[in-house]
């Protein structure tokens, strides 16, 4: 099985690998009618079984979250900076996913996927205060010194899980 | 008892200070303690006389204070080092890779970028395929992909690409027309 | 019953001398006690000890805090067991015990009820990690679902069939056009 590559427009882009890989490969010079629209179902259908399989898959998303972007899979833990409007133990569901991948298969969002594709669980653990780091001014050739002692706080996630049921085709 | 003796040594001639109702002085040692927590693992002098060990105690506050300010600086910098190291592992180059990334609207930043070519080197490999292959259609020069390894990509550059999406704030280049204008008060929707 | 607490405090690190100019500070990944939130969260807080003196003035936020706040803090959180003890011509604090084993301690002493209240609300919501300066702030239990890069990722399976040095594998391949190939297109007339 050759390893396809397939674009869509505008929302989402999907890439599809398998494990196995074949001895033939296709280069621009063979003047060969590809067949792109069959090409695209075979790739989504690819990526809707590897999904919808009952086997155990670990899938990992790449997700914005409070000004930043971090890649998580189930499982990982994350320190948000801020005291954040969160309750110790509150459920929340990470809306912005950028990109969401498997053991074989990758999906692009341009530059967001579809809310309802993945969902992405995460629960807040804790709300703590931060190593305190120096804020050190010493104005040279002068005796002026100030030191402040700053801590800011944090709100740990852990992220429960990522699924992409959601996915069609 | 010869107390007079003992008594005329506590008697400074000519002092302000009574030699018998004495001012309780604070402790230093404190102050020492809380020296001692930065400096009692620095070497020789600087770790035994007090004066070495205030100077050293000075070096460590500027240190971590220039640290702390490069945190930022050097996770970006890093970042793009390894995107650029990885990219280089496909043959592929950076400006040509991030502009096709920004023109397909595809907003994965570097440090992003470095995790997934590190963790998910499949995925990090593909994303370069779609970028090539487009930059091929594009007119710019690519090195294609060994064959073992190639991926069979379909797009279409018409379709795929746009005009990049505006960046979140501008920094413009350079200095400013006339130093002596002060820049404009800020609006409250640009807070 | 309350218990004796081996409380956090400066001595320790005094005593940990390592080889390091900042061989007192510490730093460790993001950390949370029991795989906590993977299946359920739990509460990590399991006891809280409030000492406090039943006269001197450093104590009276303490009690204040007793007497208006405690039991609804209780009410709210019935997993978490809370004692007040108080204890003669002592500074009044806060001992808090956590599921990994440790314990922490606010001295209280001169607080205010709101600044009391603060710092309990600070205990509740934390897990019994020590604070720590974070290498990273993230930790994964498996950081890669496709297989960690290594050097022979990407490497051709052709590299171990020939016989090295070859020159297939040496070539240098750039996007620029050499010298050489550039005076092959545009030969000189």
């Amino acid at each position: 099985m050759l390893r396809r590559l397939v674009s869509i427009s505008p929302s989402s882009l999907r890439l599809f690998s398998s494990r196995l890989y074949s001895a033939t490969s296709s280069s621009s010079e063979n003047a060969e009618i590809i067949d792109t629209d069959r090409v695209k179902n075979d790739v989504f259908q690819s990526i809707s079984n590897e999904i919808q399989a009952e086997k155990r898959h670990r899938l990992f998303a790449v997700v914005y979250v409070n000004g930043r972007q971090w890649k998580v899979s189930d499982g990982d833990l994350i320190n948000l900076e801020g005291n954040l409007p969160l309750s110790v133990g509150d459920e929340i569901k990470l809306e912005k996913v950028l990109m969401v991948g498997g053991a074989n298969f990758s999906l692009f969002g341009r530059p967001l996927l579809e809310p309802h594709a993945v969902t992405v669980d995460a629960v807040v653990v804790e709300k703590k205060t931060t190593n305190p780091e120096a804020h050190y001014v010493h104005l040279n050739h002068h005796q002026t010194k100030f030191l402040n002692w700053k801590s800011d706080e944090a709100t740990v996630v852990r992220i429960k899980s990522v699924t992409a049921k959601g996915v069609e085709q | 008892m010869h107390l007079s003796t003992t008594l005329s040594l506590r008697r400074i001639l000519n002092s302000g200070f009574h030699p018998f109702q004495v001012i309780p002085k604070p402790d230093v040692w404190m102050k020492r303690e809380r020296l001692n927590r930065f400096t009692a693992w620095q070497y020789a002098s600087e770790r035994d006389t007090v004066k070495g060990a205030y100077r050293k105690e000075d070096k460590i506050f500027t240190y971590l204070n220039m640290q702390r300010q490069d945190e930022p600086k050097l996770e970006k910098f890093h970042a793009e080092e390894r995107v650029r190291t990885a990219l280089a592992e496909h043959d592929m180059e950076y400006p040509k890779f991030k502009s096709i990334l920004a023109q397909s609207h595809i907003l994965l930043d570097n440090i992003v970028l470095s995790q997934l070519a590190i963790y998910e080197p499949r995925s990090f490999k593909s994303l370069v395929a779609f970028a090539k292959e487009l930059a091929r259609q594009e007119g710019m020069d690519v090195i294609p992909d060994d064959p073992e390894f190639s991926y069979d990509v379909h797009v279409d550059n018409k379709s795929v690409l746009r005009k990049p999406l505006p960046r979140a704030v501008e920094y413009t280049r350079g200095a400013s027309e006339n130093h002596t204008h002060k820049p404009r008060k800020l609006r409250e929707d640009e807070y | 019953m309350p218990s004796v607490p081996r409380v956090d405090r400066l001595k320790p690190i005094y005593t940990a001398a390592k080889a390091l100019n900042f061989g007192w500070r510490f730093s460790d990944f993001l950390k949370i006690p029991a795989y906590n939130g993977i299946s359920r969260y739990t509460n990590q807080l399991h006891r809280i000890t409030v000492r406090f003196c039943k006269q001197s003035e450093s104590s009276v936020g303490m009690r204040n805090f007793i007497e208006n706040q405690l039991v609804e803090i209780g009410r709210k959180n019935p997993s978490v067991v809370i004692y007040a003890q108080p204890v003669r011509n002592s500074n009044p604090s806060i001992r808090a015990e956590y599921g990994n084993g440790r314990t922490l301690q606010i001295n209280a002493k001169n607080m205010s009820e709101s600044e009391v209240s603060k710092d309990i609300h600070l205990l509740f919501s934390r897990s019994g990690e020590p604070v720590v300066k974070l290498e990273s702030r993230q930790s994964a239990l498996v950081p890669s679902v496709q297989g960690q890069w290594t050097p022979i990722t990407w490497l051709p399976t052709a590299m171990n069939t020939e016989q090295l040095p070859a020159k297939q594998f040496s070539e240098h391949k750039s996007t620029a056009t050499s010298a050489t190939e550039y005076i092959l297109q545009n030969p000189p007339k």
